[in-house]
């Protein structure tokens, strides 16, 4: 027999007897595969996108009122416009009581409220 | 760990790569019980360690996950590329060692309960993963990738980046290489009384 054939029989051989990988080293290529796998990644970058159009959105508000400082000044102004609502301070209703008397029906009638309605309501 | 049969073989490499991508679960496993093994025999019959191969083909399928996002499908065969992959990870681990003496070579491992059973087959066998593990890198590899894994010849010349003509020389040179090596131990492995 033949060099050749020889060798031939030893790779048909080692073809059919081919080393299989252990168990174990399957699991860990499979457990691998699982933590990489681009979906998990995905959902998190969708994630990261939608908070990086809304951190863009503030920033490009912030920088056509004059910076993140303007912020601050819009909050305020947004509390105090509430805290007025609320409760407002005297001095806001006194000019209308020294200039209308506590007769309010010709302001009233101006603004078209009903003819129940009476600045002296605002005084507590 | 038991892993069930790869009953999908109508799915192509190219389009499972696409579901894994997808986030297809099922995908991930089918590509593992596909490629794997084909990675990890690969790297064994180049390295001759298990532990080695191991670790070379956990690398490898770890770049398989990187990739399959951005893999291009129709460019190039999957397994194509795995055998690039792991070649050139092997050929990292034998230049870092570089005097891999023989010491450091695993027992070669018993192919199968009735093939063990087979002492003859058995010799043989190991004898030739230990001439194998002699062979130049380049001579081994490509010997690996014709006489084992089958690969044709255009084949290995994509997954070695050589030309076919250097394939065909460097695996006619292997073989000749392995004869010389097993030349002493014929009568050791039964072959002077084999039939023609």
């Amino acid at each position: 027999m033949s060099d050749e054939t020889e060798l031939n029989k030893m790779f048909d051989l080692a073809k059919r007897t081919a080393p299989e990988p252990s168990p174990d080293f399957m699991a860990r290529i499979l457990s691998d595969a699982e933590a990489m796998q681009p979906a998990v990644l995905g959902v998190q970058t969708e994630t990261a996108a939608k908070r990086g159009i809304f951190r863009d959105m503030l920033s490009a508000l912030g920088e056509a009122i004059g910076g993140w400082p303007a912020f601050a000044g819009l909050a305020t102004a947004a509390v105090t416009g509430v805290w007025i609502g609320i409760s407002p301070p005297q001095l806001l209703i006194e000019p209308f009581g020294t200039v209308l008397g506590t007769d309010t029906s010709a302001l009233s009638e101006a603004l078209e409220y009903g003819d129940g309605f009476d600045f002296t309501l605002f005084e507590g | 760990m038991t892993m069930a049969l790869d009953h999908n073989i109508n799915i192509s490499d190219d389009a499972l790569l696409q579901l894994y991508a997808n986030g297809d679960q099922a995908a991930a496993h089918q590509l593992t019980v596909r490629l794997a093994p084909r990675a990890y025999k690969q790297a064994y019959r180049m390295l001759g360690v298990q532990a080695d191969a191991e670790d070379v083909a956990q690398e490898a399928m770890m770049r398989v996950w990187k990739i399959a996002p951005e893999w291009r499908s129709g460019e190039a065969k999957v397994t194509t590329w795995l055998y690039r992959v792991v070649a050139n990870l092997c050929l990292d681990r034998l230049r870092k060692v570089q005097s891999t003496s023989l010491d450091a070579i695993d027992e070669p491992i018993d192919p199968s309960p009735s093939a063990a059973d087979d002492m003859q087959s058995s010799a043989r066998h190991d004898a030739l993963q230990v001439a194998l593990v002699e062979l130049p890198e380049r001579q081994r590899q490509a010997v690996v990738l014709r006489h084992i894994e089958e690969l044709a010849n255009p084949e290995i010349a994509d997954v070695m980046e050589i030309s076919v003509a250097a394939v065909e020389s460097l695996t006619s040179r292997g073989k000749r290489a392995l004869t010389q090596i097993l030349k002493g131990r014929k009568a050791a492995l039964g072959f002077e009384g084999d039939a023609p």
